[in-house]
């Protein structure tokens, strides 16, 4: 993985010091039904372009951050 | 010295600096900025290496990393290019297999027997035919290593850049993309495979040298440029990612043996130049036939003369300036050969008369004889009517330039054969990437560098960069044209005969290569497949030029002239240098030591080294229920929960009500994730207002932080996380004798009355601050202290030496394990998967209920109604049981699922476990469970409902 990812506390760090977390997706109310919830747990748009995802700073400062990649090209933008 | 040249300006090596190095059992002499090749070929080493397939002597014709006729074993160390190998003091080089007498040498006089697609069409039918040879045929290839341990000093390590420019290349173009670069003030790493800057210049005569010379100083003087000689690079990615590979970074090999970087740039400038193209005539691949870049790099950079009376054949005027470089280091130059009909350029050609050098132009090489070595070669004229024979003990032939363009193929980049100049011209690249130099087809240094400098102002461009400042904008693209290549041209029935080399590596002849196309396989792509011409270790660097005009002279009609599509990695490299970013560093507790010098026996498990028992497992089991025991339990995950907020997070993670815990309660807890699949259990202690002590199971303990992280990232809560797992150290002490131990050590009121059991406090134990609680994991009284880690080992001292006299022993795990089999507790991630939810765990009971904001709970409560899928039971055999976890669980031929934990309880005299199965009728009381095991044998057990031992817990609560 040739990006790197901004980190709040760390900067721009190496992705390997980060653990991918999946894309970012709002989760169901509690009264939702049950296909909601299978809807929400067991499936994803894999975009391929740009999408929000959730990544885990394991190897650093233990914080989750949102970033916004391409998941073909790795290009990281602001929202 | 030794028997080289008098010391030059261009030479690398250090004669005033001997280095030590084993080949076969004898020590040879060579210089520090030797490589293994250059030390060997100056000690006269004539063969490297056998062929793969008729076990032909090869020895080195590149000397730059590319044709992999080179490799050897080096310290232990297969398939190493040994012309790409520093050396090092000490150093044991073996060849790979018999070089100076191979038997299976004789497999060159049955080529006839092995014909193209050999594989395919021997062995295809009758098919035990193919059973019976495979064995032989596979251990037949010459140079393949028997794979062997590495030896264990072997180290191996990484690093990672993230420059803003990398340059691939440290050639003339490369070093002025560089400095360019370097000078508008950007971070650039460049990387050179060869030991020194320069490239192809590097070891031209002293004109190419001074230019080189210029350039490294200009270069040196920018502290904002890292530079990585010595290293290749085998891999890159659209995205930027370079990976690197160095071999012998440092001069001991305990340092270390090959050193991987993995480079981040925001774009990259490849500059890897070109090479030359073999020329294609019969037995071109005897040692002693070598390209012109490596006789210059012999003589220019170690001082080394090639062997004996040295001919030259070519197509350019390159070959007739080497020759002369060549002449004027002594070298017994006994003729050029020009395969134009112009010849060479009028002065070439007056200063080669000069010295007496005979010039054949309009002839080409068609034969060559020689043993050990090439001894002579037939010089035939174009049109074929003039043949003479050339005594020669070395041969430097080319047929001209060809782009090395492995990394480009890797980003999406095509080649594309330009018809007018004979030589391959990348097409557009990717945005972030540059090419230059002699990759582009341009010779003159002066274009060279100037394009050089053009290409690291595009790549400024893309970092958006500034370059309109003076200094950079001064610089005009170059306008030179790529100069052409003529094609070697062929007379068929002389030059093609079956032993005339196109793939070295494979030992693919242009006839085998006919006669695939012949069969049909006219494409490149199926061709090279058919043939594995282009797919041996050189990775197609010597020999897909050469294939692609062969298929393009059969086959004009064809858009012929792509290149095979080219992968990482472009040059071997090893698994260790790939695999040694990834560091395993298992856990150990404070109490390990301490553990075995009582006598511990180790194991790792998960993270973790924990202790499996002291000697007999059985017998600690029997002395934890009779008297009492004493077991590390420092792996349990342990967090500082704290803060307003603390309450909303644990209440999210944990099924049960944490609101509910008040004063010096334990709490037991399950936490699912959001599919309500059971993923840990612990305990949690109430410290303070808004203060909680929470442990977790050993396995989770290196993702809890993580876990508690993720269900308050989108929230702004007042909570904080602490992991002490590594501060604490963690002690079990168990059995009827336990409150008697303790209280040897305390002074706090541990009575049944002030501590019962599922309570805690603070106490000072053998004078050590800890938290106390009773538990009930091994179904005996028992008392879990944690302290600080680094008294740890003294409280576990002081404890033994307390209970000794009444019979205390310590226990690991095995022992854990039958007693909290015995109690039936269940392990979730043991005894349950990623599938098995809290009900079918059957755990349903710490499900609060009422509770909306927990983890997992919305698909527990819609799925409440559903039959679960699968569920874990509890099961006794009488007596020693051979089945083992793992066993499966079946119903005749249908399989119901798997023994997760089974033991042998020497209390019970019952072998008890539990399995994770499908619903079934037999799950009753007197049912009966039947295990498959050990690949075919059956045994049976009653179905049993937990727990086996003290089912009122009347001995917990003591
Ligand atoms: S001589 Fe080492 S790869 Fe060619
Ligand atoms: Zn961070």
């Amino acid at each position: 993985m040739a990006f790197l990812i901004d980190c709040p506390n760390c900067g721009r760090r190496n992705p390997y010091e980060f653990r991918f977390g999946g894309e970012c997706k709002e989760a169901p109310g509690p009264d939702a039904d049950l296909n909601t919830w299978c809807e929400y747990l067991y499936f994803n748009e894999n975009m391929s372009g740009f999408q929000q995802e959730w990544w885990y700073h394991n190897m650093g400062c233990g914080d989750w951050v949102k970033v916004r990649r391409n998941t073909v090209t790795h290009e990281i933008t602001e929202d | 010295m030794s028997g080289r040249l008098p010391d030059s300006p261009t030479q690398i090596f250090d004669p005033k600096k001997p280095v030590k190095i084993h080949f076969r059992g004898r020590s040879i002499t060579a210089f520090e900025g030797d490589t293994v090749a250059s030390a060997l070929l100056a000690a006269g080493v004539d063969t490297f290496s056998r062929s793969f397939k008729y076990h032909r002597r090869r020895a080195p014709a590149c000397l730059s990393g590319q044709c992999s006729r080179c490799t050897m074993n080096v310290d232990g160390r297969m398939h190493i290019k040994t012309c790409q190998t520093p050396v090092r003091e000490g150093m044991v080089v073996e060849p790979q297999g018999p070089i100076a007498f191979d038997p299976a040498g004789a497999a060159d006089a049955f080529s006839w027997a092995m014909p193209t697609g050999f594989y395919y069409k021997m062995f295809y039918k009758p098919q035990w035919f193919w059973k019976l040879v495979k064995e032989v045929i596979r251990a037949m290839p010459g140079n393949m290593a028997k794979v062997k341990a590495l030896p264990a000093k072997a180290h191996f390590d990484s690093i990672n850049l993230s420059p803003d420019l990398l340059v691939i290349g440290g050639g003339l173009a490369g070093m002025e993309a560089a400095i360019t670069a370097a000078d508008a003030g950007v971070r650039v790493v460049i990387v050179e495979a060869d030991p020194q800057l320069g490239g192809f210049e590097a070891f031209q005569a002293e004109a190419g040298f001074r230019r080189t010379q210029a350039s490294i100083s200009r270069l040196a003087a920018f502290p904002n440029i890292t530079l990585l000689t010595g290293t290749r690079v085998t891999a890159i990615y659209p995205d930027g990612l370079a990976v690197c590979m160095q071999e012998s970074p440092s001069q001991s090999a305990q340092d270390c043996v090959e050193r991987s970087y993995l480079v981040r740039a925001g774009a990259t400038v490849i500059a890897t130049g070109a090479g030359s193209m073999p020329m294609v005539f019969a037995h071109n691949d005897r040692p002693g036939i070598i390209l012109p870049e490596a006789a210059q790099r012999m003589v220019h950079l170690w001082g080394i003369k090639p062997k004996g009376r040295v001919l030259l054949a070519g197509g350019d005027d390159h070959i007739g300036e080497v020759a002369l470089a060549l002449y004027k280091q002594g070298v017994d130059v006994v003729g050029v050969v020009d395969f134009r009909e112009a010849g060479l350029r009028k002065d070439l050609q007056s200063a080669l008369a000069d010295h007496g050098i005979p010039v054949w132009s309009s002839y080409t090489l068609t034969d060559t004889r020689g043993r050990r070595r090439v001894t002579s070669a037939t010089v035939t004229s174009i049109d074929g009517l003039q043949s003479k024979r050339v005594r020669c003990d070395t041969i430097v032939a080319s047929s001209g330039r060809y782009p090395r363009h492995k990394l480009l193929g890797q980003i999406g980049t095509r080649m594309l054969y330009d018809a007018a100049l004979n030589f391959y011209l990348p097409e557009q690249l990717p945005a972030n990437y540059e090419a230059a130099g002699r990759l582009l087809g341009l010779e003159d240094p002066n274009a060279i560098m100037r394009q050089g400098a053009h290409a690291a102002i595009n790549a400024l461009k893309h970092l958006g960069v500034d370059t309109n400042t003076a200094k950079v904008a001064a610089v005009e693209p170059a306008d030179e044209a790529p100069m052409p290549v003529r094609l070697q041209p062929v007379i068929e029935d002389v030059q093609l005969k079956s032993k005339t080399f196109v793939c070295y590596c494979h030992d693919v002849s242009a006839k085998n290569i006919e006669q695939a196309i012949d069969e049909g396989f006219d494409k490149i792509e199926t061709c090279k497949r058919y043939t594995t011409a282009t797919q041996g270790a050189c990775q197609g660097g010597m020999c897909e030029a050469n294939f692609a005009h062969l298929l393009a002279r059969k086959r004009p009609a064809l858009s012929a002239r792509v290149l095979p599509t080219t992968r990482p990695p472009v040059t071997s490299m090893s698994l260790g240098a790939m695999a040694v970013g990834y560091h395993d560093h298992p856990q150990v507790s404070p109490l390990y030591h301490t553990q075995l010098a009582h006598g511990g026996n180790s194991l790792r498990m998960g993270s973790w080294i924990r202790m499996v028992d002291f000697g007999d497992h059985e017998a600690e089991s029997l002395a934890v229920h009779s008297t009492a025991g004493i077991c590390d339990v420092s792996m349990f995950g342990k967090f500082r929960v704290f803060g307003p907020d603390a309450e909303k997070l644990l209440n999210r993670i944990m099924t049960r009500n944490i609101e509910k815990l008040n004063g010096n309660s334990t709490f037991y807890y399950t936490a699912c994730n959001e599919e309500g699949v059971l993923v840990d259990d612990g305990m949690a202690l109430k410290m303070g207002e808004h203060d909680y002590f929470v442990t977790t199971t050993a396995a989770r303990a290196a993702v809890t932080e993580e876990w508690l992280a993720r269900w308050c990232r989108e929230e702004n809560w007042q909570v904080n996380v602490v992991n002490v797992t590594d501060t604490k150290a963690g002690i079990s002490l168990a059995g009827p004798m336990a409150r008697e131990i303790l209280s040897k050590l305390t002074e706090a009121d541990i009575s049944g009355e002030a501590l019962p059991f599922q309570k805690w406090m603070h106490m000072e134990v053998a004078g050590v601050k800890a938290i106390v609680s009773r538990v009930g994991f091994v179904g005996e009284l028992n008392y879990e202290l944690f302290c600080p880690a680094s008294q740890g080992p003294y409280l576990w001292d002081a404890i033994m030496a307390a209970g000794k006299p009444l019979g205390l022993v310590p226990f690991g795990i095995e022992c854990l394990n039958i007693c909290r089999l015995e109690k039936g507790h269940v392990l979730p991630g043991i005894d349950t998967d990623s599938f098995t939810n809290l009900f079918e765990a059957s755990m349903g009971w710490a499900l609060d209920r009422n509770k909306t904001e927990t983890v997992g709970k919305a698909m527990l409560d819609l799925t409440t109604h559903q039959a679960i899928k699968e569920r874990v039971i509890a099961f006794s055999i009488e007596g020693r049981s051979p089945v083992t976890e793992g066993a499966l669980v079946v119903d005749g031929t249908q399989q119901l699922g798997r023994v997760t934990s089974i033991i042998y309880s020497p209390l019970l005299k019952k072998t008890i476990g539990f399995a994770l199965v499908a619903p079934h009728d037999n799950w009753v009381e007197g049912g009966t469970v039947t295990f498959w095991y050990d690949s075919g044998r059956e045994a049976q057990a009653s179905f049993a409902k937990p727990p086996f031992y003290d089912p009122k817990g009347q001995r917990i609560r003591m």
